[in-house]
């Protein structure tokens, strides 16, 4: 009986302390500013591991103002060593955004410190490295008057995981993507490189989602692609390359939907740039299904097929051209899709049709049937 | 001694008298530089930025430090917009167009230009009005015509397209791009 009263007491005890310490932990977890991640000056590098990292909670770890600080009023923070993530490094934060300046904070790399700046995103097999910017801007301190430029060439390399939203890279940074990498870019900008916008090598092309972006201001080239496993496909992004906007160095299939560009270039016979626009097809019914298919002739026939919705809209992705080593623009008979024929379906039977259609710009839209007028 | 004062003084007469007779219309003074010193200015500046420095990219910067000294100059701010335009940077060219459009608002190129990027933005209805402005402005701006007929084309006004394409070729009749889109037009069958 003593016993039971004993182990009835101790454990009594220990469910209390548990009891005390578990909301204790949870509230020095998700206190502002609580992390448990850390970060650590490794020779030249500053290492960032583990979850929630943030430039705050980096130089407050750090505790050197002369490597990495942050002035919390203008959100700014100036790394003078090169960044190593290991865990997650985010950037900015939506919720945090005021909206009058464009962007929450603003990582700088003092190049005059750490030379060519590196930021490795590294993924090994105990741990992935995430970058994440949200409202956030990664750029390079210097002396010259144009806020972009700067003279070294700096790189962002990931193997691990880049998630950017509403941000920017700038100051010569290139974006160097390998085998690994997993991104996501949404109304984002990289500009101002020696080098190339968008670098990727052996990139997984499921793990790739890009769009409303831009890659601009590039010595050599918007966009680069070689070795890519499975289809890469780019929505609603802008590519500007002073050699080339896109550059296809083999092994690559890329899509372009509703891109802006202007030069493909290749550097081996292998690979492919389909520039593909999105066309919305407005039907007086439901329910209807519609199909797109090349006229005869095309170079590169297609089919596409799409079910309107119940407003009577369908929206298909179609092919103006596939450019290949030797048919970099639209050849007819060569190279192109366009134009195609539109068929529309009540089950089986044909409805309506229209022949000779051009799909070359975005945001095209054909309202069928057409009216009187619209017809010759 | 004597000769010596004597060379001088013929020496001063050459000076003076030439100077005055090369100056003699004050209509049309010899070294008058006939173009606008802002333009002159800002030309020579982009000039030598081209020339290349070692500034990475934006040539555009001296140019616009020169736009500082002269804001109200309509040319530089349309030069601007069209290179910020070729180079993709589209809200920086709406910008300039906008301005250059503000100060010159007689310029057909400057609303032509504004609406190739309203155009790129998506802004289709302050596109179109760009580009009418423009042919008002100057009927044979054929690119204006163009342009209005591919924004018919993209929401499915084919024969309006074919009206704009059809007036271009008849303003320019070598135009092979007119040729190559009045071709493009599509048939409907019921």
């Amino acid at each position: 009986m003593i016993y039971r009263w004993k182990s009835r007491f101790f454990r009594g005890i220990s469910r209390g302390f548990l009891g005390v310490l578990i909301p204790l932990f949870l509230l020095l977890l998700l206190a502002p500013g609580g992390s448990l991640g850390k970060a650590t000056l490794q020779g030249e590098w500053i290492v960032i591991e583990g979850p929630g990292n943030t430039p705050e909670t980096v130089a407050r770890d750090l505790g050197r103002p002369d490597l990495f600080r942050y002035d919390p009023f203008l959100g700014t923070a100036v790394s003078a060593r090169n960044l190593r993530v290991a865990g997650e490094f985010q950037i900015g934060n939506e919720r945090e955004w005021d909206g009058l300046l464009r962007y929450s904070t603003v990582l700088e790399m003092d190049v005059a410190q750490c030379g060519q700046a590196r930021i490795d995103v590294v993924r090994t097999p105990e741990q992935i490295g995430e970058l994440r910017l949200e409202r956030g801007k990664i750029a390079t301190v210097h002396d010259l008057k144009e806020e972009d430029q700067c003279a070294t060439a700096n790189q962002l390399r990931v193997a691990g995981r880049l998630i950017m939203r509403n941000s920017a890279i700038t100051g010569n940074v290139d974006g160097q993507f390998r085998p690994g990498a997993e991104v996501d870019i949404a109304h984002s900008s990289f500009t101002i490189t020696q080098s190339t916008g968008l670098d990727l090598d052996g990139v997984q092309a499921p793990r790739l989602r890009v769009r409303h972006s831009e890659f601009l201001d590039n010595s050599l080239y918007g966009l680069s692609v070689a070795r890519v496993k499975g289809d890469l496909e780019f929505h609603r992004t802008v590519f500007r390359g002073l050699v080339a906007d896109i550059f296809n160095r083999g092994q690559a299939d890329v899509a372009l939907i509703d891109c802006d560009f202007k030069t493909i270039r290749f550097a081996a016979s292998t690979g492919s740039v389909a520039c593909r626009w999105t066309v919305t097809c407005r039907l007086p019914q439901p329910h209807l299904r519609v199909v797109a298919e090349s006229e005869p002739g095309a170079g590169r026939p297609e089919r596409g097929t799409g079910l309107a919705d119940g407003n009577g809209v369908c929206r298909l992705i179609l092919t103006e051209f596939v450019a290949v080593p030797g048919a970099t623009q639209r050849q007819p008979g060569v190279n192109n899709s366009t134009p195609h024929r539109i068929t529309v379906y009540e089950g089986d039977h044909p409805l309506y049709q229209l022949a000779n259609y051009y799909v070359i710009m975005a945001d095209q839209e054909v309202t069928l049937p057409l009216a009187k007028e619209a017809l010759e | 001694m004597f000769r010596r004062i004597l060379l001088y003084a013929a020496g001063a007469a050459l000076l003076i008298g030439g100077t005055v007779y090369l100056n003699r219309d004050s209509q049309r003074p010899v070294r008058r530089i006939d173009v606008d010193p802002s333009e002159a200015m800002a030309r020579n500046l982009y000039a030598h930025e081209q020339l290349g420095t070692h500034c990475l990219v934006d040539p555009d910067v001296e140019l616009r430090e020169a736009l500082r000294n002269r804001q109200d100059y309509a040319l530089a701010h349309l030069e601007l917009a069209e290179k910020f335009y070729a180079r993709g940077r589209y809200q920086y060219a709406l910008d300039r167009y906008q301005r250059a459009v503000e100060l010159d608002p007689q310029n057909a190129r400057a609303h032509y230009g504004l609406g190739l990027v309203q155009t790129r933005l998506g802004q289709y209805k302050a596109a179109r009005a760009s580009f009418e402005k423009a042919l008002e402005l100057q009927p044979d701006l054929v690119d204006a015509a163009l342009s209005l007929g591919l924004l018919d084309y993209r929401q499915g006004r084919f024969e309006a397209a074919r009206k704009h394409w059809q007036a271009a070729l008849k303003r320019d009749p070598q135009n092979g791009y007119a040729r190559e889109l009045l071709g493009m037009i599509p048939r409907g069958e019921a």
